[in-house]
């Protein structure tokens, strides 16, 4: 199995020039992980040798190497064929979270299982029906477990919808839909992903919607580069939000966005399933200067070069990925920012469980940009 | 890399099945061959020993030659319960080499045979389940380990008041090294603060003085003007360092901290009006040998009995009646009139007070007494009648809150406290059995209201358990005990603010990062930090997967029920 | 329906609560536990998740928990569990939680009869395995 993924990502075009390796902030942290290693281990020695390495739970799956390899080799694809092959012989990552986030995905496969539309709270508005989908992905669930560190999970959704009703678009929002299956798939579990997705389609179809809307960068990154090689043609157009209101910001003729002033100084975290994974970059960052008030200071590192939030698939939870979290978030104070602004609910999670547990030397607002411009909408106009 | 490489070359253990029949009470109920069968197919499982009285000698000898044959380490007892018969089977099963950790119990009697209404299908299923649910726990379950530590042959104790000094007193005298630390210049607690002690009336400055004599002749080393600010280390080997910066080591602590009392803001016009003060107050008042005025007020249970705090502080009563005797000696012709809500048992001398004429009006939580500038208005429930009464003083009997040094310390010591902050000591009735002594003993009002003598009392069984932890020497456990591991631990403290035995300290490396540590010799095994830590680096037993895999064979089990 | 009880006041009352012959609905699986306080969220829900329809969660009253704050923490767990619950479309009420004042067969009796008469209206059927895995 893992001999088709060498195949299938070219794993075997490597140069052992250690590009990966040093691009890597795991490997900075932790010297045992090395990806120019398990990549030349697979070739020499064998599958074994990698797929029951513990190390391969250690990849962040950030996808920095990928985008660095001269021979352009798909790392991460690779890496998470053999975490799919270690699954099949009853190895796994760290069991986080005593397993909440597991036991929320079994209780999801229940015939039973619906979401109540109460999470959105009075006031957004939307339809059973629509050519538009808003799919919040499980920003309800996680909205409850880290309450204890301040995520609100449920605000991000309704600002999402509130965003879209701002723009006219009454979205449909379903109550059998299942989590998109991302974490699933980047720890092995290709099977539970595939009926995940076949739910979900299914789940949207039947509101007829032609375009479905996203606030998590998973979530996208799962319907729209993975779903179709699962279970072929969706049948509607996953959207990205931050890319629809960027849209309608540059349409001059639709008038912007009429986004009021809101004084702050933030700086912004690059999801790695936006900016390495996809190209939305330049997006957020022209909605973040839209603002009137706002000052953007963007950090040492960004877009392509961001550093990771430090966890993935919630398989991550050492001092290493603490370490990583301490460095970012140190960067983030060294810019002057009062704010961290992210776009990504993991991002948001993760770097705040950090704040929250190690001394980094200060501290950070943290919010997601869709609650930011909803914010901001809603906000009084300067001239009263 | 601290989790094992993949399952090929690890295999788990195999686990023998003890079935009991109990007697003829399980075969009328279950299908015992039935059963065994099911029990046998399970792969994990390497032998099935069935009997009716496996509790008996001659069962035991033959499970015993049959554990050795088929080479097992690990038992399950599917019969009765682990309460009844645990003992017996880990001391029986130990002679043939089985450690009693790692004997496991499946209680099918109670929990599914003697289960009334049952078909026999059910019951036979049920039992079924729970032995697989033994089984898999068992399965993936680690040896326990034996931790020992010895004693430093010191006792700390903190607080000089009457309580501490009294155990200080106690253990010296039994030739136990004692160091007494004491936060103000002056020993005496809160003692000290008082104008005569009951039921001797002696002047309190005599009773203290007496108490220090004793402590002075004692030589015990007494630290004053200091207090704990950290305390490390764990029974027997306390590191405890001082404001100011001394050290002081340990093997023992006894905390007689005391408690404070509560100032009533705003209760009955105190604070406002300067005639309302509390009973110490007046205490002090008749210390000095000022006048206290000729008409009196006293208001029982001041912020106490309450919806916030609905305890009773025990030793306001007697304190209130001492003082209208001291009151009523000293100017017979005052007027003292004691509004209460019906006297604690320790009303102390309640009928002498009544016959040098002091008045007790009975008022009800429902109708408080209206304190205004120079009266006051109660509703007396026994006459049914309103009653105003002219006053020179008001004086509230308040309630008794942990002091803040106590406070401080519960959290330091990392000891569990009330929901009203007094600390709480492991005593028998919720001590776990299997945990060591704490080494910290808890006496006199930092435990709860308390009067002097049940106070002095306290300290002395304290004083005795300290005593018989130091000569002990040494304490050994074997129980299971939780493992932290440094790489995966992030450092987010939350199994240290869970973890009720102080068996957690948070340490910073020298990268400086937060990390949790275990003391092993205090942990009891009771899984918290296990169940809410958020990166699986507290386990305990197991590994964490393995963890899932027996809830998951668990559940699995109980679902075909 | 599954109950999950603390081996100290509550598994004693069931035990006794078979030789004083108190009768009770023969499909309920006992899980024992140490101290409710250290029951995860996971694995309340993930009895559920198993099919289960019901689950009754019996701890040790206020200041009597071994551990001392046992039960006090498995109502904050159990709370977040039924919150989890309602998001997934399963009524809180079926995850229940009821304290025993001691280890009296009558104990028992009443905090099942409690729990039962909460959930009377939501119909809590005999324990099946969920859609798919088993038999």
């Amino acid at each position: 199995m893992l001999r088709e993924a060498v195949d299938k990502t070219k794993a075997y075009y490597c140069l052992d020039c250690g590009i990966c390796t040093g691009s890597c902030p795991v490997s900075r942290y932790d010297p045992r992980y090395s990806p120019r290693l398990t990549v030349e281990r697979a070739l020499i020695l064998g599958e074994k040798d990698v797929v029951c390495d513990p190390e391969i739970w250690s990849c962040l799956t950030c996808g920095t190497c990928n985008q660095r390899c001269p021979s352009t080799v798909d790392y991460t694809a690779f890496l998470r064929a053999a975490r799919a092959e270690a699954r099949q012989l009853g190895e796994t990552g760290l069991c986080t979270h005593a397993e909440k986030i597991e036991a929320y995905l079994e209780l999801q496969m229940l015939p039973t299982y619906r979401r109540p539309a109460s999470w959105l709270g009075r006031g957004p508005k939307t339809r059973k029906r629509s050519d538009t989908y808003y799919f919040p992905g499980c920003l309800a669930f996680l909205g409850v477990i880290f309450r204890e560190i301040g995520f609100e999970g449920n605000a991000i959704g309704r600002a999402a919808v509130e965003l879209l009703n701002h723009l006219g678009i009454v979205p449909a929002i379903g109550d059998t839909e299942v989590c998109c299956g991302h974490d699933a798939y980047w720890t092995g579990e290709v099977d539970r992903v595939r009926d995940l997705a076949k739910r979900n389609v299914a789940a949207i179809k039947r509101t007829g919607a032609k375009r479905v809307v996203f606030s998590c960068p998973e979530c996208y990154y799962m319907f729209r580069q993975v779903y179709p090689d699962l279970v072929g043609n969706l049948g509607f157009e996953p959207v990205f939000i931050l890319n629809l209101l960027a849209e309608r910001l540059a349409d001059a003729k639709a008038g912007g966005l009429g986004l009021k002033t809101l004084e702050a100084k933030v700086t912004y975290q690059d999801p790695c399933r936006l900016a390495k994974y996809d190209r939305v970059i330049a997006e957020p960052r022209a909605l973040l200067g839209a603002i009137p008030g706002l000052e953007l200071v963007e950090m040492k590192r960004t877009a392509r070069d961001a550093l990771c939030c430090g966890s993935s698939s919630w398989v991550s939870c050492s001092r290493v990925n603490k370490r990583i979290q301490v460095e970012r978030l140190t960067e983030a104070l060294a810019t002057g920012a009062g704010t961290l602004v992210t776009a990504c609910p993991k991002c948001n999670i993760h770097l705040r469980c950090a704040m929250r547990d190690q001394d980094v030397g200060g501290s950070l607002e943290i919010t997601d940009l869709v609650v930011l411009l909803a914010r901001s909408m809603a906000a009084e106009s300067a001239g009263g | 890399m601290p989790r094992k490489a993949c399952g090929n070359g690890v295999r788990q253990p195999k686990v023998g099945v003890i079935l009991c029949g109990c007697g003829p009470d399980m075969a009328r109920l279950v299908n015992l061959e039935s059963l065994a069968r099911s029990i046998k197919a399970d792969r994990r499982v390497g032998l099935v020993a069935s009997g009716s009285y496996s509790c008996s000698k001659t069962e035991i000898e033959k499970v015993g030659a049959a554990i050795a044959r088929h080479k097992l380490d690990r038992v399950v007892v599917a019969g009765s319960s682990e309460r009844l018969f645990g003992r017996l089977f880990r001391t029986e099963l130990g002679r043939f080499g089985i450690d009693p950790s790692l004997v496991g119990f499946a209680d099918i009697l109670s929990l599914s045979a003697l289960v009334r209404g049952a078909s026999e299908a059910t019951v036979t299923a049920k039992a079924l389940g729970l032995v697989r649910a033994a089984v898999a726990r068992l399965a993936a379950a680690s040896r326990l380990e034996t931790v020992e530590t010895s004693i430093r042959p010191v006792c700390a104790v903190f607080g000089g008041g009457t309580t501490g000094i009294s155990a200080a007193v106690a253990l010296a005298s039994r030739g136990v090294k004692v160091i007494l630390i004491e936060q103000r210049a002056e020993l005496g607690g809160m003692v000290r603060d008082l104008n005569v002690v009951y039921p001797s009336y002696l002047p309190s400055q005599e009773f203290v003085e007496a108490r220090r004599q004793e402590l002075a002749a004692a030589g015990i080393e007494v630290i004053t003007e200091t207090s704990p600010v950290a305390v490390k280390g764990h029974v027997g080997d306390f590191e405890i360092e001082l404001a100011g910066g001394a050290r002081v080591s340990a093997g023992a602590i006894i905390v007689a901290t005391g408690a404070s009392l509560l100032v009533p803001e705003g209760l009955f016009g105190y604070g406002q009006n300067p005639r309302v003060v509390t009973q110490m107050d007046l205490e002090d008042i008749l210390k000095r040998g000022d006048d206290p005025g000729r008409s009196i007020v006293m208001i029982q249970c001041a912020g106490s009995r309450n919806e916030g705090r609905p305890y009773c502080s025990r030793v306001c009563c007697t304190a209130s009646i001492v003082n209208t005797i001291f009151i009523k000696q000293k100017y017979p012709d005052a007027k003292i009139t004691v509004l209460s809500r019906g006297f604690a048992e320790y009303a102390g001398d309640l009928d002498k007070a009544r016959q040098m004429g002091v008045e007790i009006i009975r008022y009800s939580p429902e109708r408080p007494p209206r304190v205004t500038e120079r009266t006051v208005e109660v509703y007396d429930e026994i006459s049914e009648m309103e009653t105003r009464i002219p006053f020179d003083l008001v004086v509230l009997a308040v309630a008794m809150v942990p002091s803040e040094s106590t406070k401080a310390l519960a959290k330091m010591l990392k000891m569990p406290t009330d929901a009203f902050g007094f600390m709480i000591e492991p005593h028998l009735k919720i001590r776990p059995e299997e945990a060591v002594p704490r080494g910290i003993f808890v006496a006199g009002c930092a435990h709860w209201p308390a009067t002097i003598t049940e106070s002095i009392v306290q300290a002395y069984s304290a004083a005795s358990r300290a005593f018989n932890l130091i000569t002990a020497g040494k304490v050994t456990r074997t129980v299971l005990a939780a493992q932290i591991d440094a790489e995966y631990c992030r450092g987010c403290g939350r199994c240290a603010e869970a973890c009720q035995h102080g068996a957690i300290d948070l340490v910073v490396d020298e990268d400086g990062l937060k990390r949790a540590e275990l003391v092993p010799i205090a942990c009891t095994g009771c899984g918290v930090c296990v169940s809410v830590c958020p990166s699986g680096a507290a386990t305990l037993g197991a590994p964490a997967s393995a963890g899932s895999a027996a809830t998951t064979a668990m559940l699995d089990a109980l679902a075909e029920v | 329906m599954a109950i999950v009880a603390c081996t100290w006041h509550p598994l004693t009352a069931i035990e006794n609560a078979a030789r004083d012959g108190v009768t009770y609905r023969p499909d309920v699986a006992v899980v024992p536990t140490k101290c409710t306080g250290v029951v995860t969220v996971a694995f309340l829900l993930k009895l559920f998740a198993k099919g289960l329809e019901g689950v009754l969660v019996l701890g040790c009253a206020d200041g009597d928990c071994h551990y001392y704050n046992g039960g006090e923490r498995c109502k904050a767990i159990v709370e977040e569990a039924r919150e989890i619950l309602e998001i997934s479309g399963i009524p809180k009420q079926r995850l229940g939680f009821q304290q025993v004042a001691n280890s009296t067969s009558e104990e028992f009796d009443k905090a099942l009869k409690s729990y039962l008469k909460q959930v009377k209206h939501l119909n809590i059927g005999r324990n099946r395995v969920a859609s798919g895995s088993r038999r």
